[in-house]
């Protein structure tokens, strides 16, 4: 029907012109943000077909691209979307684009090769949500690291150096384990291709240690708690660009690996450990959400803020297990709360990122007590960054809280104590947002700090158009709905059927 | 038919030699031209190696076609590090044609002991390319470094010869013959728990320790460390390739014929020297500063995993050592490579935080480090990681899971130091002056981006290596 390779135009376009720019060391700064702004546009108006293409009604793999790759071992050049990858690739697409922007207005030192890296991630995000061979998948999930340890290490704050190697050996530990998960399963297969691996009859024992090694892998970049130590530092010393792609896209591959390895594959240990995974996620929105209260760092308070939030995703995840026997609908209702949740934590986090940036910038700091009294000079900044505060601590009408109510709801279906736990969090957030906004928005500015000027244009359509979205998906999340729809019902399904 | 034999790369290796020694007399004011005689000598045997024959007339010598590509990529990565090693040298001012003489006689060395058929070919070849090592570890007179690393490699390597042939001896005592393929017969015809039986295992731990220490492999790398730091770069580069590669062979080949029938006795000790020299090389690496050192010991876990997969007897499992062979010379030769064109305050790089700031003042070098560190960090997209892959998968198809763990824990430690490196040329602050002495470094440049390509389309190398074993072995383990 679609015969055309659009899957890999997404992947290799921005990899390839991103490679360019960083090798190209010369290339002036008005040229080489030029080029980043129309290949992201560009990527964002494929990925927009990409959607329109995309037969909602079919719950099958669309857009199937399969060569053999190394043939020796049977791995394939195997791309492919459903509608979880459709649904990520747009939030990676409007992302970039909406950095591009923002970048554009800034200074940085070797621009061409800074907005290179942007590209690179982009493309290997892109071929993360699309690939379908478990190698595939690994390699972009790996390649990942190269370009945000560059960005960090090379563009970040003061103690960037030991922020970078804590990061990068944090979660490459987590994803040799899945390495070996993914090879054992292979040999049981005989083939790479994730589909395969759905029908394999494991054993329990088997089946409980692969799900550990995923559980280890993609908790830690999710991140879950007690392995989230590596965020708030990563955050800190990112460059705001940095932090956005980190929290609203790369966060997100934690979460799309967990459901699309996971879930359907170790069904049956998942069953057995769900309760404690569930106190882990309860854990992560309960407690986190009491760090975050207590920081004096915006970046850090939004960064276990993030934490938090990804403490739904993988409640709703892993709900899924523990309704599997008894309620249906709750569990489809509880995937499709994470992700919907991933994608609005994605946009309001991307926003609240860019705020924090937009004051830094200012007045070169992030602390608390250093900012005071915004308001008074930034009054169109200070609205709009209440509003994405509000979003954050699940405002109705606003997107953050579609995914936390759906993931309520089907805590509730399970456990009325689970449900009142996950509940008790949109107090909690609104208490740190709300702290937040009250000190450096509406703080007394006492220190009489000054310097603080309205955005520019570029921030002001960055924030607008961020705003507008998280208001169109909070109050018709509908669109969103139709394209995922299919994918979690079918998957549910399947599941409950290679169970019975 | 016999004239036919006088072109074996071999044979007109050997003969060029004296001729190059005779025009390097009487050019001694023109070395440039002598060492494009010396580039020529390596193409026209690689020409004759890719074209070989493929021949039997000697019972102790053989010419296969499985052996000539293994030459062709002996001299094909004696090109590459002689051409490095011209430039460096002559940067250095100690420019003589005789350090490229030696080498070329390490390089027949290596010849002879893939080819050698039997024992005593072996020890020769062995001992002519220790020889040639010894003059070249010890061709910087003016460091004390460099003597006393040829002082070490010397006694230790005649030491290790000496085991050598105690081995061989104990092999020819209990089974009358030194030719491969009668003491696999021989073999084959022993009963278990006879007297001959006990007495081959004496042999065959000992040839194993011998050449483990060639290898370079745990518990027998103490001397990897000293001589790599000691030695010239581009000494290091030779060492830490050709050698390796040659060892390799001379496993492949006594392991998997002679000594086939008692693979469940070696092969447990080639997986716990595996694993040993995996985890020394990536622990002791975290504390070096010294870059060679830390090259030394990446170098020994790297061996490690030739090793493992040597001892997972499999037909994975040798498909996989052949490939990570080949990977880790090709990577080997990218990071020497580099340090043999980067100075720092116009001597050597010696320390790590000598490359602070590289990626300021020369990016493109950065860029190329980069790629070959990730590359022996087994980072995807570059080779390095389906090297690593493919061992793993070797493990697991043999149902070694627990090493395969242990392997990978190693891994992430072993990205620890490749991440300093990283670090230091990106995000730390120029301090020393870094000046890159030449701008020709096309060979380099291809040498690491081949690093990248052969990443993303690895399946070359991956048919040609499972071309090669099938031509070794017509049968399955």
């Amino acid at each position: 029907m679609f015969n055309f390779p659009i899957l890999s135009l997404l992947i290799w376009i921005p990899i390839l012109v991103g490679l360019f720019l960083v090798i190209s060391n010369n290339l002036s700064n008005k040229l080489s943000e030029y080029l980043t702004l129309i290949i992201t546009f560009l990527v964002l108006l494929l990925s927009l077909s990409l959607t329109n293409n995309y037969d909602q009604s079919l719950s099958q793999l669309q857009f199937i691209e399969r060569i053999e790759w190394i043939n020796g071992l049977n791995i394939f050049y195997y791309l492919a979307a459903d509608g979880i990858s459709v649904s990520l690739i747009l939030l990676t697409a409007f992302i970039n684009f909406l950095i591009a922007i923002y970048a554009s207005s800034e200074t940085y030192k070797n621009k061409s090769a800074y907005l290179g890296y942007f590209l690179i991630l982009e493309g290997l995000l892109m071929g993360t949500f699309t690939a379908f061979d478990s190698i595939l998948f690994y390699i972009f999930f790996e390649s990942l690291l190269i370009p945000l340890f560059l960005i960090i290490g090379i563009w970040g704050g003061k103690n960037r150096k030991y922020a970078t190697i804590k990061f990068f050996l944090y979660t490459l530990f987590g994803s040799v384990l899945m390495l070996i998960a993914i090879i054992y399963l292979s040999t049981l297969a005989g083939s790479f291709a994730i589909r395969d691996f759905y029908l394999l009859n494991l054993s329990f024992e088997e089946e409980l240690f692969i799900l550990l090694a995923f559980l280890i892998g993609f908790g830690i970049k999710i991140p879950m708690w007690p392995v989230h130590t590596w965020l708030p530092d990563a955050h800190v010393e990112a460059p705001t660009s940095g932090s956005v792609i980190l929290a609203s896209v790369l966060l997100k591959v934690g979460g799309y690996g967990m459901i699309r390895f996971m879930l359907p594959i170790t069904t049956e240990a998942g069953i057995f450990l769900s309760e404690y995974m569930i106190y882990l996620s309860l854990i992560a929105i309960i407690y986190i959400s009491f760090v975050a209260y207590a920081q004096t760092d915006m970046k850090k308070l939004i960064a276990y803020s993030s934490v938090a939030h990804m403490g739904f995703v993988t409640l709703g995840i892993f709900l899924v297990f523990h309704l599997l026997g008894n309620n249906l609908n709750a569990a489809v209702i509880g995937l499709e709360g994470a992700i919907i949740q991933m994608i609005s934590h994605g946009l309001i986090s991307a926003a609240l990122f860019f705020c924090i940036g937009i004051i830094y910038k200012h007045s070169k700091s992030r602390l608390l007590k250093d900012n005071y009294g915004v308001v008074t000079f930034m009054p169109l900044f200070s609205f709009l960054m209440l509003f994405f505060l509000m979003a954050n601590s699940g405002l109705p009408g606003t997107s953050g809280f579609v995914g936390e109510f759906l993931v309520i709801t089907s805590a509730l279906g399970s456990n009325i104590i689970i449900g009142f736990l996950a509940a008790i969090s949109l107090l909690l957030s609104a208490s740190y947002s709300l702290k937040l906004g009250k000190n450096v928005l509406f703080g007394e500015n006492t220190q009489n700090i000054q310097g603080y000027k309205e955005c520019t244009i570029n921030e002001k359509f960055v924030l607008g158009v961020l705003v507008i979205f998280i208001l169109y998906l909070g109050l018709t999340p509908d669109y969103l709905f139709k394209i995922i729809d299919h994918t979690t019902i079918n998957l549910i399904d399947s599941i409950n059927l290679g169970r019975t | 038919m016999i004239f036919n034999l006088l072109f074996i790369p071999e044979i007109i290796l050997s003969i060029g030699v004296m001729i190059i020694i005779v025009i390097d007399l009487f050019l001694q004011s023109h070395k440039g031209i002598t060492f494009k005689f010396i580039q020529l000598l390596l193409l026209l045997s690689g020409y004759y190696s890719i074209n070989g024959q493929v021949s039997s007339i000697y019972q102790s010598y053989e010419l296969s076609e499985f052996l000539n590509v293994i030459k062709f990529i002996l001299l094909f990565g004696s090109f590459i590090i002689f051409h490095y090693t011209y430039k460096h040298l002559k940067y250095l001012n100690n420019l003589k044609i005789e350090y490229f003489t030696i080498s070329i006689l390490g390089l027949i060395g290596t010849m002879i002991m893939i080819s050698a058929n039997s024992m005593l070919m072996l020890y020769l070849g062995i001992e002519l390319l220790s020889l040639s090592l010894y003059a070249l570890i010890g061709f910087n007179k003016n460091s004390s470094l460099s003597s006393e690393a040829a002082i070490k490699y010397y006694v230790l390597g005649a030491m290790s010869s000496g085991i050598l042939l105690f081995g061989i001896s104990l092999i020819y005592g209990f089974t009358g013959s030194i030719i491969y393929s009668d003491i696999a017969e021989v073999i084959n015809a022993t009963e278990m728990n006879s007297v001959e039986y006990l007495g081959i295992i004496f042999g065959i731990v000992f040839i194993t320790a011998s050449l483990c220490f060639k290898f370079g492999a745990a518990p027998f790398h103490m001397w990897v460390p000293d001589i790599y730091q000691g030695s010239l770069v581009s000494t290091t580069t030779l060492l830490s390739t050709l050698p390796k590669i040659a060892v390799f062979i001379v496993f492949l080949k006594l392991y998997y014929i002679p000594f086939i029938s008692m693979k469940s006795m070696w092969s447990d000790i080639l997986l716990f020297v595996g694993m040993l020299s995996i985890v020394i090389g990536s622990i002791f690496a975290l504390t070096q500063t010294n870059i060679k050192r830390l090259l030394a010991y990446s170098a020994i876990s790297n061996i490690g995993f030739i090793i493992l997969a040597l001892g997972i007897v499999s037909n994975e499992g040798i498909q996989a050592s052949l490939y990570y062979t080949i990977v880790y010379s090709l990577t080997a030769l990218a990071s020497f490579g580099i340090i043999t064109h980067i100075t720092c305050n116009s001597h050597g790089i010696e320390k790590i935080s000598d490359l602070s700031g590289l990626s300021q003042t020369h990016p493109y070098y950065a860029i190329l480090i980069l790629i070959t560190m990730l590359s022996s960090a087994g980072i995807p997209p570059m080779i390095g990681f389906h090297a690593k892959l493919i061992v793993i998968t070797a493990l697991i198809d043999s149902s070694y899971i627990i090493l395969s763990v242990i392997v990978v824990i190693m891994t992430v430690i072993s990205a620890y130091y490749y991440l300093k490196i990283i670090k230091t040329i990106y995000f730390d602050s120029r301090e020393d002056l870094i000046s890159v002495y030449s701008n020709d470094s096309l060979i380099l440049s291809l040498n690491s981006i081949s690093l990248l390509i052969l990443g993303i389309f690895p399946y070359y190398l991956f048919d040609l290596s499972s071309y090669l074993i099938g031509l070794l072995f017509a049968i399955s383990f």
